[in-house]
């Protein structure tokens, strides 16, 4: 039981990293593996703003949100936009060169060293069965508060049902009017943001240091492509079911091959869906 | 320097070795495998452990091949019906499970990895030694920029491309896509496991430290940094790996900044220079285009 | 377009060519293979992770390592020469650590490396240092780095797992311990220690519950933790890296674990505490090398690496075990009048030995050596003694975490 709570709280964290991915690959079709740094930058920049410029944890954090969405922007503007014709593996390599040079700086700016943010630690909660941390009970409702925030934004904005039609048909949504520039600017504000949330809390979770995201960025990978490239729900279902698979396999097997098993999940799963749990949804 | 620039350019022919059998897959097929490097890692290890046990560094090396070859042959198989995206993060799976294994793998070493493997030309003075194995791994890597030349040129090489351009092209000309696909996914990988057994001999020691997923990343972006003729490629890699390198010395000049500062501004140099590379070499230096366009004219006279 | 690609290839390569060669163009030093130091400074290459898993250690071990180059600097240096230190980073990645060491000694022709510390850059690195006939000191845990086939020219200025585990076992015992279960990170370094604990421990009588061994860089380790409380040891031993161990104690805690819980020093410091709260970490245990604190050499590195950095030797290890490293090669290159490998690998043996005078510094030292004396010298991280295998005989401190800071309980002379 205990282990299964620990695979949900597991799976939010997968599918928090995973989310603001599954955005930007469903519209510019490649694996941004910038994102895991991302993740990264949002945290140290939470922990700059709170223990080194001494504000209070929720202003820091809003405004680090806020810091690490427009620093997106800003590499998708000068990195990402100017290759919108290029090889989609081009893109792939551009991001690995955005991914090391935002590890440079957070390196530069905050060292290599382990720092957390300063917040207390408290013994955990017990709901009978299992317990949980307070932390946990809020990347959980950040995870459900996200994803419906996304959801609505995709099915029910006008934006949102723009990035939809790119994402299937680009040619035709080009064809029917849609300005695809906006779609794509968009697109990198909303995986941008999301992403920028998630860091935060990994930072709390886990710690900082400069591998932060980038150590979590396979699992994110696994459960984008588990729950369906561009299913926001499809993120974080995958993240869940990675999650529980890992954490539940502990139970039976050394911990240290819970990984491998997250991968043997995913090619079993793909074997029967090729596309993922929730595609043609 | 000149031992250096020797030892650099080993690795770099070992690397452009695996971008051969890399852009293969890719660059020729349009198979995305994020996990090339996990073939590395089995030709490394079986060759090594072969040698530690007393067998010829050539038989082994064989093996070796054979063993990535044999075992890319059932991840097509059973892969290959998966579009692109989700064929890379399969691949990547596969190649961190690998190196899960092997970290757990008592008897393969596991962390500590296998010490004292056996070196290439062994047996001559260490002063001579590094420009023999050079020589060596240079010729392999013409021979196998020939080989690769000649496949692709083949009326093999163009259905790949055909699957690469349109499977569903190439599926309505009576082409079994699938099965291409597989034997340009286990050649690839023989070619990566071939380069892994030379790199086991040259560089004594293997642990699954050197088998990380930054290493398929690298020999990526030596691909893209070349473009995806087999001389681009290759030559991209070479290219790249001695860029990274060349950083490191931009360090002894006596910048105003620490020496831990210097390694982080070094990553940051790699990066950028990444990001501008793209945006100036869309298809890399070495585009395949050229040679391709002659063919399709000299076909439609024909 | 053949010629074309030959053309630009041979372009991009006279340009990759000139860009080493200019800025390489340091002044040829020594004869090839690195034996006598000609030139007027000795070189030293510093080969260490300042990017990658190992980045929390890298930085504050170069910091050290400068530390003790600029003291052995101001006392005259070595020989009448002025040491110059040439750091490369391995990126904790056995291929980068080769090709920096390759330029290391091929380029800069460096008498001696400095600082490897993931088990697998030192494996992959000492191939090439040994036939270079160059000292590689490192602070790498694993037993394969004890049967390296070395000349006497590799040494490790850190305990062998095996060392460090017996005494604390031993430790453990006599204190009433009789059931440990232990959780270990799947690397090298510290797998090694969580084997050779348990063969220690059982030998003395004790009984090893469960060994769980778990991935670097996990987001939790809750299940690992989980696992261990279900095992009810007398103690949870946990062979971890500061960034691992740090969630593992916030997660054990959280988790409402109570008992007793050890780790290595190198894990458990002020910087674990302050991610994993002080109340973690109450009671804790943690065992290493650095058993002096009081010790001379210790308080002059504290000062220094205060200063430089703002964090306390104590919470890297490595930096004090590399800021010995430098002043026993010092040393150990005065005592020898040469630079080559052999010979100073003889001496390091000889100036780290308890048969000469004590010293704690470099000036002491060279002064004594100057005169015709025989040096002991002990260091930051205890009273060093190289074996023949170039290991050291564990001098180790044990500490009890109270209200947050460390107290050292107990130390142990090796043998």
């Amino acid at each position: 039981m205990q282990a299964a709570a620990d695979g949900v709280v597991v799976g939010a964290m997968v599918g928090l990293a995973a989310l603001g991915l599954t955005l930007v690959w469903a519209v510019e079709r490649f694996p941004n593996i910038a994102q895991g740094d991302t993740l990264t930058l949002a945290a140290y920049l939470t922990f700059g703003l709170s223990v080194g410029a001494q504000l209070p944890i929720v202003p820091a954090a809003v405004l680090a949100v806020g810091g690490t969405t427009l620093a997106v922007q800003a590499a998708y503007q000068t990195a990402f936009r100017p290759l919108r014709t290029s090889p989609r593996v081009t893109l792939l390599v551009a991001s690995i060169g955005v991914a090391l040079v935002i590890r440079a700086i957070v390196s530069l700016v905050w060292g290599t060293r382990l720092q957390s943010y300063d917040l207390p630690v408290r013994r955990a909660i017990s709901l009978g069965l299992f317990h949980v941390s307070l932390v946990d009970i809020v990347i959980l409702v950040t995870v459900l508060g996200l994803v419906g925030a996304v959801y609505w934004i995709l099915y029910r904005s006008r934006a949102g049902i723009e990035m939809r039609a790119v994402a299937d048909v680009p040619d035709l949504a080009r064809v029917t009017g849609i300005d695809t520039r906006r779609v794509l600017r968009f697109t990198w504000l909303l995986s941008g943001f999301v992403t920028a949330v998630a860091g935060v809390l990994l930072g709390a979770k886990i710690g900082l240091t400069p591998l932060l995201g980038w150590n979590l960025l396979l699992a994110a990978f696994a459960a984008t492509v588990l729950g369906s490239v561009g299913h926001p729900l499809g993120a974080i279902a995958g993240g869940f079911v990675l999650g529980l698979a890992m954490e539940l396999s502990t139970v039976f097997i050394s911990p240290t091959f819970k990984e491998a098993i997250a991968f043997v999940i995913l090619a079993a799963v793909l074997l029967f869906r090729p596309r993922g749990l929730l595609a043609g949804r | 320097m000149a031992p250096y620039l020797a030892s650099l350019l080993l690795f770099g022919g070992i690397y452009a070795m695996l971008a051969l059998g890399l852009n293969l897959q890719w660059g020729h097929t349009g198979l995305v495998n994020l996990g090339f490097v996990a073939f590395f890692a089995l030709g490394a290890y079986s060759a090594a452990l072969l040698t530690l046990n007393g067998v010829p560094l050539l038989v082994a090396a064989v093996i070796a091949v054979v063993i990535a070859g044999l075992v890319a042959y059932p991840l097509g198989r059973l892969t290959l019906r998966l579009q692109d995206d989700y064929l890379a993060i399969v691949t990547f799976g596969f190649a961190e499970v690998v190196r899960i294994l092997l970290l757990n793998t008592r008897w393969v070493g596991g962390a500590d990895g296998l010490t004292g493997i056996p070196q290439l030309f062994g047996p001559l003075a260490a002063d001579v030694r590094p420009f023999i194995q050079l020589g060596a791994v240079l010729m392999v890597v013409a021979l196998v920029l020939v080989l690769a030349r000649r496949l692709t040129e083949s009326p093999y090489g163009r259905v790949l491309r055909a699957i690469r351009d349109s499977a569903e092209a190439a599926r309505s000309l009576g082409k079994e896509t699938e099965g291409y696909k597989v034997v340009a996914l286990v050649l690839g990988s023989a070619l990566a496991g071939l380069a892994g057994a030379i790199y086991a001999h040259y560089i004594g020691y293997v642990s699954p430290d050197q088998f990380d997923p930054s290493l398929t990343f690298l020999i990526f972006t030596g691909i893209v940094i070349g473009g995806s003729s087999h001389w681009g490629a290759a030559v991209g890699t070479l290219v790249f790996i001695a860029a990274m390198e060349a950083t490191r010395f931009l360090g002894d000049v006596g910048l105003p900044i620490s020496q831990s500062d210097f390694a982080q501004l070094r990553l940051l140099v790699i990066g950028l220079l990444l990001i501008v590379l793209m945006q100036r070499k869309r298809e890399g230096l070495w585009p395949y285009r050229h040679r391709e366009r002659v063919r399709v004219t000299r076909d439609a006279a024909a | 377009m053949f010629t074309q690609a030959t053309n630009r290839i041979a372009l991009l390569a006279c340009a990759a060519l000139a860009f080493a060669g200019c800025a390489g163009a340091a002044p040829p030093v020594g004869s090839p293979g690195g034996g006598a130091a000609t030139g007027d400074t000795i070189k030293i290459g510093a080969l260490l992770p300042l990017t990658g898993d190992g980045a929390n250690y890298g930085p504050g071990m170069q910091a050290a390592i400068q530390i003790a180059v600029d003291e052995v600097n101001a006392a005259g240096g070595v020989l009448g020469k002025q040491l110059q230190l040439v750091t490369e980073d391995d990126a904790t990645n056995p291929d980068q650590g080769v090709r920096g060491a390759h330029k290391l000694i091929d380029v800069n022709k460096v008498n001696a490396i400095v600082g490897t510390w993931a088990s697998s850059v030192t494996l992959a690195v000492t191939p090439l240092t040994i036939p270079a006939n160059i000292i590689e000191i490192n602070v790498s845990g694993s037993p394969q780095i004890t049967e390296l086939q070395d000349n006497g020219t590799v040494f490790r200025a850190n305990a062998t797992d095996a060392a460090l585990a017996k005494v604390v076992a031993d430790q453990f015992y006599r204190d009433g311990i009789r059931t440990v279960t232990v959780i270990s990170n799947n690397t090298a370094g510290t797998i090694g220690l969580a084997d050779s604990f348990k063969t220690s421990f059982t030998a003395a009588g004790g009984q090893v519950l469960e060994t769980i061994t778990y991935a670097e860089g996990q987001p939790s380790y809750r299940s690992e933790v989980n696992k261990a409380l279900a095992t009810k040891p007398d103690l949870f031993l946990v062979s971890c890296y500061t960034p691992d161990g740090t969630l593992i104690f916030k997660e054990a805690f959280e988790a409402g674990a109570t008992g007793k819980w050890a780790a290595p020093a190198f894990c458990l410091n002020n910087q674990l505490v302050e991610g994993a709260g002080t109340e973690a970490v109450e009671g804790a245990i943690a065992f290493d090398l650095v058993a002096v604190k009081d010790s001379p050499a210790y308080q002059r590195l504290n000062e220094a690496y205060k200063a430089k950095t703002g964090e306390e030797a104590f919470d890297n290890v490595y930096a004090v075990h590399v800021y010995d490293a430098v002043h026993l090669l010092a040393l150990a290159m005065q005592k020898a009048g040469s630079t080559d490998g052999q010979a100073v690998g003889a001496q390091m043996i000889e100036v780290s030995k308890a048969a000469g005078d004590k010293v704690s510094s470099f000036s002491e030292g060279a002064k004594l050596l100057r005169d015709g004396g025989d040096v002991d010298y002990d260091g930051a991280s205890g009273a060093i003694d190289f074996d023949q295998a170039g290991d050291m005989a564990p001098y180790v401190g044990i500490f009890v975490f109270k209200a947050g800071k460390p107290e050292l309980t107990q130390t142990f002379a090796g043998q």
